[in-house]
């Protein structure tokens, strides 16, 4: 794409895509807006070293019960496993973030899309996990 | 092009790439469209797998700790997941991944759509150093880092 750079380039793909996001330009950041279930997200996207990277915070370990913690993080190393599209990690401020790379060579509208909506479907993965470990399990009655 | 074919031309892509690379594979499952590769760094053999798979991915992987070195670990298995998870978001080449019998691997997927050689040689070349770097300076790390939260007693 003549005379744009990666992050014009992102910025053209939002755009196309019609995402509600704003530039931080003192950071170096895009910011998307995003709306599931009711709920709002924030994905942030960047451009370093030779990689586009995009990330999603899903919660904070801390929000989640102390009890839940190790079952929580062993099921997102399972989930990394299992689901391709899908990559968790623990940032330094201790939330669980979405992340994906594209290398920036490789970045073309169709990678865009196919990585965006991994975070998007990674976010209800998520949702439904922390639902199921600290839901408690309804008992029987009479026993 | 149905799904098989895609995958089929997929398979002959990588295999293409790594005689390109040099690289010597030394299994070959055509059915299941896997490949196992070893490389040897500094006098560790590391394998590496390569497979197609659903619903489009060339997923790269190796083994860095098995189920039972990590079921030792009784009490602060908690401790590593944190660990792996917090590494897996600092360094894009560490993505760390379990199966269901606990084995860790460090592991990456390219979209099949997005397969080229240049992205396939970063995606491989980034899996052997990984692997170094993890057993080299990570693990040490992140035992440090149970000792010290568990006061455990490694041999």
């Amino acid at each position: 794409m003549l005379g744009l750079t990666t992050f014009e380039r992102i910025i053209k793909y939002l755009k196309l895509l019609g995402k509600n996001f704003e530039v931080d330009k003192k950071n170096n950041q895009i910011i998307v807006h995003e709306k599931m279930n009711g709920k709002e997200y924030r994905v942030l996207l960047g451009v370093t070293k030779g990689w586009v990277w995009m990330a999603l915070k899903c919660a904070s370990l801390e929000e989640i019960p102390e009890e839940y913690r190790g079952e929580i993080m062993f099921s997102l190393l399972r989930i990394n496993n299992d689901y391709a599209e899908v990559s968790f990690g623990i940032n330094k401020d201790g939330n669980i973030l979405l992340r994906e790379e594209i290398l920036e060579s490789a970045l073309t509208l169709d990678i865009f899309i196919e990585e965006y909506e991994a975070l998007l479907v990674g976010i209800d993965v998520f949702n439904k996990l922390l639902k199921e470990i600290t839901s408690p399990v309804p008992q029987k009655e009479g026993k | 092009m149905g799904i098989s074919e895609e995958f089929s031309k997929g398979f002959e892509k990588v295999r293409f790439y790594l005689e390109l690379m040099g690289k010597k594979i030394v299994d070959i499952d055509e059915r299941n469209l896997v490949m196992l590769i070893e490389e040897v760094v500094n006098g560790d053999k590391i394998p590496i797998e390569i497979q197609i798979a659903k619903p489009g991915w060339v997923v790269i992987r190796s083994i860095l700790m098995s189920g039972d070195e990590v079921q030792k670990l009784v009490g602060s298995t908690h401790i590593l997941y944190r660990e792996l998870l917090r590494l897996s978001f600092r360094f894009p080449e560490f993505n760390f991944a379990m199966d269901d019998s606990y084995n860790i691997y460090i592991v990456h997927y390219i979209f099949l759509g997005a397969l080229s050689f240049d992205v396939f040689e970063e995606e491989y070349h980034a899996i052997p150093a990984a692997y170094q770097r993890f057993k080299n300076a990570v693990y040490p790390e992140i035992k440090r880092i149970m000792e010290e939260e568990q006061k455990i007693e490694f041999v």
